[in-house]
């Protein structure tokens, strides 16, 4: 970077026009501002950059030097955050909220030993099943042909565990196999299932969330260590701003989306046949197998657990 | 369209053989690879609607076989016709493209080689960062380093054996 | 120093360095110019292998390459001539509607010369088309049907837009049925001038060409019956003619008889789709290089100044479009060039859906522009004919397709009769 000023460039999976574009817009005109035009961002949206993986090959040349990354790239980083992203773990926002306020330490700190600095936290929401024919059980799912993300070691754990077998396909390749018959049935948090039209294809929707789904605003450490120690205080009070922002804004799209969805007729299916017990023992057998391939330890699991388990339990009390 | 692969006069230099047998071995793979691909597909398909089932890992193999098939076929088209513009070549006298042939050749294969050396880099970077359970694409992914050094190894060698014989009519 | 680069590189390409070679070099000194890595190159050749539609292309070659080796063309000439060579360009038009179903069902990945080029050029040969002709009509229709369900270019279009794609499919019918008909016209008029024969419909000779090329045509009808009906994907479609084409020519043809034969065929089909692939992989790092140096983003801020009415942004986004046809692939282009242009027509009053038409209307004639024009490499590597020759061939194709962009323009009706 010759003299003083800085240009980060950053790439994300939403497109341009979307509700997190523009709050990523909104950042990056503030940094520019603030910083009276010394960092700059050169935004890649709209996945022109690739898929996240890519994103992250181009940020370990330099091509790139951060993003806005879902579970599904932050797998590639630090895996054991998606801790945060096991099948039926939490039951509301607040239980998420807590427990990873509690963890934050600990993922600043994993992301910076892999090469990254986390400047604001998000999410992509609840994740649920969107599906031709309604599903009350986990023998339902069994019949259905259900997709999972291709090389998503978490989603392949947990369908193992549950005894299914899905189909792999790539995200761009779900709405034809929808409409062929590939698929019946797809994960997607409701925002997503509009923004992608899947739902026009799925009548019914699971109301039980299975997982929430993740996502951070990332720079490469190559790239945050060289900033002017202003800059880097910058970036990082704004990203946290814009993180914020963000988890605020899709919460409520998503609750929107529900809203939408319902109009377009699409029925959700309340009542859910299998007990708790066996969706926990079918959670604690993805954790264990995802714990024996290291991609997420099994100690951060149960400590994952205890938290949440005392915090229903303080919140039970109230 | 049934043409038959251009004739040479046969060439018993030791580098024309080294090329011979080369292309022999890599043409050889290129035909395996696709014969698995295609036997690969079909047993997904059957598997898929008889028995709702799935080889796991069969889609990623299946793709990087393309990768495979196509980019050693690539190298096996250096023997044989690679996509040209050759808007000018297409006027010049026989004697011309000939003496063109050398050149050319050279210019190719150092492009291959710098294009190889990025892959190198590239590749073993890839094999650096690979989460544990997925080592094994990265290792079907050695066909892009592998290849481009075959590019340009084949380049060069047709650099030094020089221009082809006159083609014989079939 | 740009300018003398480029003309470096044209120069030793029309030279006869191999394409590939030559956007290689490119792409290096481009990466080296912006002061990048040239592994970058390499991250978009291995995005390649993300793309579920991309063994369709080896197994779609395959399928050719056998039926055309194991003599369908002949068989198949045999039976058109006998059923439709009564009609004035009977031929022509049935290699239009067949290129149109084939493009549609293989996803424009450009699959259709390959698969149906060996086949129908001997046809049309045959029937003493002249070989200009013949070569500009199979070169064009390469795209032909771009439009139509279930074309991958469409819902990737929908996708990246937010555009419903079920209204995209309905709005590309009239489209995409016009240009067929305004083709098969010029194919009809072409073969009253030259005076290609018409042969006096005999049940008989029908019927025993019938007998002959049965197996043959089962496989188009086949595989349009499977996609539609949903019992197959694109991919799956492509083994199954694969494996389709082998048994065919082997068991019921007993044309494939020797080791040889088969070597023979998996080996083209290798050098076929190789010379292919490489140049694409190639071309994906380029392009990678231009999205970084945000180069389309400039030229539309360019554009955006100097445009006061509908019609004036129209024609320019067809200006804009073509220039991007002749050096971008229509899913690359997608990508990068939609979410730019999506904002700007909303601002002209342009219907996002028939955007979409304009848009791919655009793409499928950039398929027939050099320098990247996908079904010029295509054709040149399926027909063994110098680029030149092919695009001088397709120049009366690509002109009806013109007038047909400028009427999907400027007619919005053709695409929104149905709101
Ligand atoms: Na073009
Ligand atoms: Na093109």
């Amino acid at each position: 970077q010759a003299g003083d000023a800085y240009v980060l460039k950053f790439a994300t999976l939403a497109p341009q026009g979307s509700t997190w574009m523009n709050i990523i817009d909104d950042w990056a005109k503030k940094v520019e501002k603030e910083s009276q035009g010394r960092l700059r961002f050169k935004l890649y949206p709209g996945g022109v950059s690739g898929d996240e993986p890519d994103v992250l090959r181009k940020i370990r040349f330099g091509q790139l030097h951060g993003g806005a990354m879902t579970g599904h790239g932050i797998g590639y980083i630090y895996s054991p955050v998606r801790v945060l992203e096991i099948p039926f773990l939490f039951r509301s926002y607040d239980e998420v909220d807590h427990v990873r306020a509690r963890l934050m330490p600990e993922i600043r700190e994993g992301f910076r030993k892999n090469g990254f600095e986390l400047l604001g936290w998000m999410e992509v929401g609840f994740i649920q099943l969107f599906s031709q024919e309604p599903i009350y059980s986990l023998e339902d799912m069994r019949k259905r042909r259900i997709w999972l993300w291709q090389g998503d070691p978490l989603g392949t754990a947990f369908f193992k565990a549950s005894d299914i077998s899905p189909v792999p396909l790539a995200i761009t390749e779900v709405f034809t196999s929808l409409s062929t018959g590939l698929i019946d049935t797809t994960i997607a948090p409701p925002l997503g299932a509009i923004a992608l039209q899947w739902f026009s294809k799925t009548p019914y929707m699971t109301s039980i969330p299975v997982m929430d789904g993740i996502g951070g605003l990332l720079v490469s450490r190559k790239f945050f260590d060289d900033l002017p120690q202003d800059l880097q205080k910058l970036l990082r009070q704004t990203g946290e701003e814009a993180g914020n922002r963000l988890l605020v804004e899709t919460r409520r799209d998503n609750e929107k989306s529900l809203k939408v969805l319902k109009q377009h007729g699409v029925t959700f299916t309340n009542e859910w046949k299998d007990s708790d017990a066996v969706l926990y023992d079918l959670r604690d057998r993805a954790a264990a197998a995802l714990a024996k391939d290291g991609y997420i330890p099994g100690e951060l699991y149960a400590r994952t657990r205890q938290d949440l388990e005392e915090y229903r339990l303080r919140k039970g009390k109230k | 369209m049934i043409e038959k692969t251009e004739h040479y006069v046969r060439n018993r230099s030791w580098k024309a053989k080294l090329e011979f047998y080369f292309t022999r071995v890599e043409s050889t793979l290129a035909i395996s690879g696709l014969v698995l691909m295609l036997g690969l597909s079909l047993a997904e398909i059957i598997l898929r609607n008889l028995f709702h089932a799935s080889i796991p890992g069969a889609d990623i193999l299946i793709r990087y076989l393309v990768l495979w098939v196509s980019f050693i076929g690539a190298v096996v088209a250096v023997r044989e016709r690679h996509i040209k513009v050759e808007i000018i070549s297409i006027w010049l006298p026989e004697i011309w493209r000939r003496r063109l042939e050398r050149p050319i050749f050279l210019f190719s294969a150092v492009v291959c080689a710098v294009i190889t050396l990025a892959a190198v880099r590239f590749w073993h970077q890839e094999w650096i960062n690979v989460p544990p359970g997925e080592k094994w694409i990265t290792i079907l992914g050695i066909v892009i380093p592998l290849s481009f050094f075959l590019l340009s190894l084949h380049f060069a060698l047709r650099f030094v054996i020089g221009p082809r014989s006159r083609e014989r009519k079939a | 120093m740009t300018i003398a680069i480029i003309v470096f590189l044209v120069l030793i390409a029309a030279l006869g360095v191999p394409l590939f070679v030559v956007l290689g070099a490119g792409s290096l000194i481009a990466t080296y110019a912006a002061g990048l890595d040239p592994a970058v190159l390499l991250i978009e050749m291995l995005r390649l292998t993300s793309s579920p539609n991309l063994i369709a292309i080896p197994l779609f070659t395959l399928a050719g390459v056998t039926l055309a080796r194991g003599g369908a063309p002949q068989r198949l000439v045999q039976l058109f001539n006998t059923g439709f060579g009564w009609m004035p360009g009977g031929l022509a038009i049935v290699a239009l509607m067949s290129c149109a179903f084939f493009t549609a069902f293989s996803g424009a990945s450009g699959v259709t010369i390959l698969a149906l080029g060996g086949l129908l050029y001997p046809m049309l040969v045959g029937e003493n088309y002249s070989k200009r002709f013949s070569l500009g009509l199979l070169t064009s229709s390469g795209s032909l049907g771009l439009l139509f369900p279930p074309s991958l270019a469409v819902l990737l279009y929908g996708i990246v837009a937010g555009v419903s794609i079920e209204q995209l499919f309905t709005a590309g019918l009239v489209p995409g049925t016009i240009l067929l008909v305004m083709l098969a016209v010029y194919a009809t008029v072409t073969s009253r001038r030259v005076g290609i024969a018409r042969h006096p419909f005999l049940f008989a000779a029908f019927v025993s060409a019938a007998k002959d090329g049965f197996w043959d045509i089962l496989l188009p009808v086949g595989i349009i019956a499977g996609l539609l009906g949903g019992y197959l994907t694109v991919t799956e479609a492509a083994s199954c003619s694969a494996a389709y084409a082998l048994l065919l020519e082997s068991v019921i043809h007993r044309r494939l008889n020797t080791r040889a034969l088969y070597h023979e065929i998996f080996r083209e089909t290798c050098v076929l789709v190789g010379s292919l692939l490489i140049i694409l992989g190639i071309a994906l790092g380029l392009t990678n290089l231009m999205i970084d140096a945000q180069l389309p983003m400039k030229i539309l801020a360019i554009l955006e100044q100097d445009v006061q009415s509908q019609l004036q942004f129209l024609l320019l986004l067809n200006v804009f479009l073509l220039a991007i046809g002749c050096v971008m692939d229509i899913f690359s282009a997608t990508m990068v060039i939609v979410p730019l242009i999506l904002p700007l027509a909303q601002r002209f009053g342009v219907d996002p859906v028939h955007l979409g038409i304009i848009f791919l209307a655009n793409l499928e004639i950039g398929y027939l522009t050099p320098p990247v024009g996908i079904n010029l490499f295509l054709a040149s590597q399926r027909f063994r004919e110098p680029m030149l020759n092919l695009f001088r061939a397709s120049l009366p194709f690509l002109l009806i397709m013109l007038i047909w962009l400028a009427l999907v323009t400027y007619l919005p009706y053709l695409s929104l009769w149905w709101k």
